[in-house]
């Protein structure tokens, strides 16, 4: 039931966005670019979960992000705006408490 | 390095990989800015503005998070470091001071447009005005400087200076003065030598031989009066060329024994600084350093760009003691040299003359070798010979 719901105000929130054509960021506040292959910058992530040169887990907010790849590192972390550099396999989003 | 941390100065702190997310989250949190990053496998490095550095480094403390400071660098740790070394501070200073101070006086005088005076005659006037190396420059009135100096030479006609920079340009025109006419007194011309006259070439006068005429030396060839019977006697400075066959003498005697100039190898030094104008002696007293001795003057401007000269002179006043011994040298070197000087003596007195026939008798002697040489030769043998007229007495005779 509840996972229901949750599906319904996640649906709410994409129908307004694409009715209104309003970019995703606004509701979500985060908001992702990937530069090529070396260059990632997110923005709305309020803490680093895990950091190891080979994966990052950032929390943002409802949602987490785990990037993959290998020499990982932060270049900047201001504001709730995160670089990482090095060379990324593959960024994916991940519901659900990290362990 | 982004030159923004140079400037500001900057600070690498490092720590272990397993504090990573607890430093990051540390730094989004207190708004602690880092520029570059990078690890090596163990540990991770961030670089930081001198002031985050601070703030990082004291909230890693209070964390208990284990952390190395790499490196501090940047402007205000030069600047540090340099506090620490106060004779360079000191000569820092000195030099902007010199800079600054430098701007006032006259480095360097530059004259132009003379040709008789020499320009340390004209600088020696210019310094006797206040205008010398070193001068200062907001006390200089050039205008009356111009003046007084040009009142102080006859020699100058217009003076200018112009003063750029540390230079002070000085252009001139000197004054052209009329030669001054010579005082004439009537004169002969009269036989330098005595010979046979070949021809007579008369500028003025009354001429008293004729070619084929033989004459003995002082007999007056050109008369310097005119004897007229309707206007008496007339005075002129007599001129002409006598062009007869003469015979010249000539006698050179060359030693086998003359002295020597050999140096002893030594040499003494007194050096002295010029700043400006005013002498620096780098030396102290060495007292006599030899009977005889050459002095060498070197002066040496410590300009590093050539054409450019500073108002700092290194002056070198070289003594090279010497002594005269006897030497000797073989008759034959001797009688080259004999013949060396006899040509010489020839080409001299025959400049305008033909040469016609040459008589060379050599003695080689115990003690030197003697040249003599009788010359036949076409010559001009007039010389002029003044006299004096007694106006008053000629008036009344």
């Amino acid at each position: 039931m509840q996972r229901r719901k949750k599906d319904k105000r996640m649906g709410a929130v994409e129908w307004l966005e694409r009715r209104f054509d309003i970019t995703p960021d606004v509701f979500q506040g985060v908001r992702i670019e990937i530069c090529g292959q070396h260059r990632l910058l997110v923005q709305g992530c309020t803490k680093i979960l895990k950091y190891s040169e080979q994966e990052m887990l950032l929390d943002l907010g409802k949602l987490r992000l785990r990037v993959c790849g290998e020499r990982l590192w932060c270049t900047s972390f201001i504001s709730g705006a995160l670089g990482v550099g090095g060379c990324i396999d593959s960024v994916s989003f991940i519901e659900g408490e990290h362990t | 390095m982004n030159p923004a941390y140079s400037i500001l100065g900057y600070t690498v702190v490092r720590f272990d990989f397993a504090y990573a997310e607890q430093v990051l989250n540390l730094c989004m949190r207190e708004g602690i800015v880092y520029l570059d990053g990078g690890s090596d496998g163990a540990c991770l490095r961030l670089c930081l503005r001198s002031g985050h550095g601070r703030r990082l480094c004291s909230l890693l403390a209070q964390a208990n998070v284990p952390f190395y400071i790499e490196k501090r660098g940047g402007l205000p740790q030069l600047l540090r470091r340099l506090l620490r070394r106060p004779g360079l501070l000191m000569g820092a200073l000195c030099a902007l001071a010199l800079i600054v101070a430098s701007e006032c006086f006259v480095f360097d005088i530059r004259v132009s447009g003379n040709s008789t005076l020499t320009e340390r005659e004209i600088k020696e006037l210019l310094s006797a005005q206040g205008l010398a190396k070193g001068a200062f420059i907001p006390g200089l009135d050039t205008d009356r400087l111009e003046n007084r100096v040009m009142l102080s030479s006859d020699k100058i006609a217009w003076l200018s200076v112009n003063v750029r920079g540390n230079v002070a340009n000085v252009e001139l025109i000197e004054q052209r003065l009329p030669e001054p006419k010579p005082v004439l007194k009537p004169a002969h011309v009269v036989a330098a030598h005595s010979g046979e006259v070949v021809a007579v070439e008369l500028y003025r006068g009354n001429v008293l031989v004729s070619a084929g005429e033989q004459v003995a030396k002082g007999e007056i060839l050109i008369a310097g009066v005119y004897d007229s019977a309707a206007t008496g006697f007339r005075f002129t400075r007599a001129a002409g060329k006598v062009m007869a066959r003469t015979v010249y003498s000539f006698r050179v005697e060359v030693a086998y024994e003359y002295q020597k100039k050999v140096y002893t190898g030594e040499a003494f030094d007194k050096k002295s600084l010029n700043f400006f104008s005013f002498p620096i002696k780098l030396f102290e007293s060495t007292g006599n350093c030899g009977t005889v001795y050459d002095i060498i003057d070197i002066v040496e401007n410590c300009s590093p760009v050539p054409g450019v000269d500073l108002p700092l002179e290194i002056c070198t006043e070289r003594y090279l003691p010497y002594t005269l011994e006897k030497a000797y040298r073989d008759p034959e070197a001797a009688l080259t040299l004999a013949h060396r000087q006899l040509t010489e003596q020839i080409e001299a007195a025959l400049a305008d003359g033909e040469l016609l026939e040459k008589h060379i008798y050599t003695e080689i002697g115990e003690s030197s070798v003697v040249l003599r040489a009788d010359v036949v030769c076409i010559a001009d043998i007039a010389a002029v010979q003044e006299f004096e007229v007694d106006i008053k007495k000629e008036a009344k005779g």
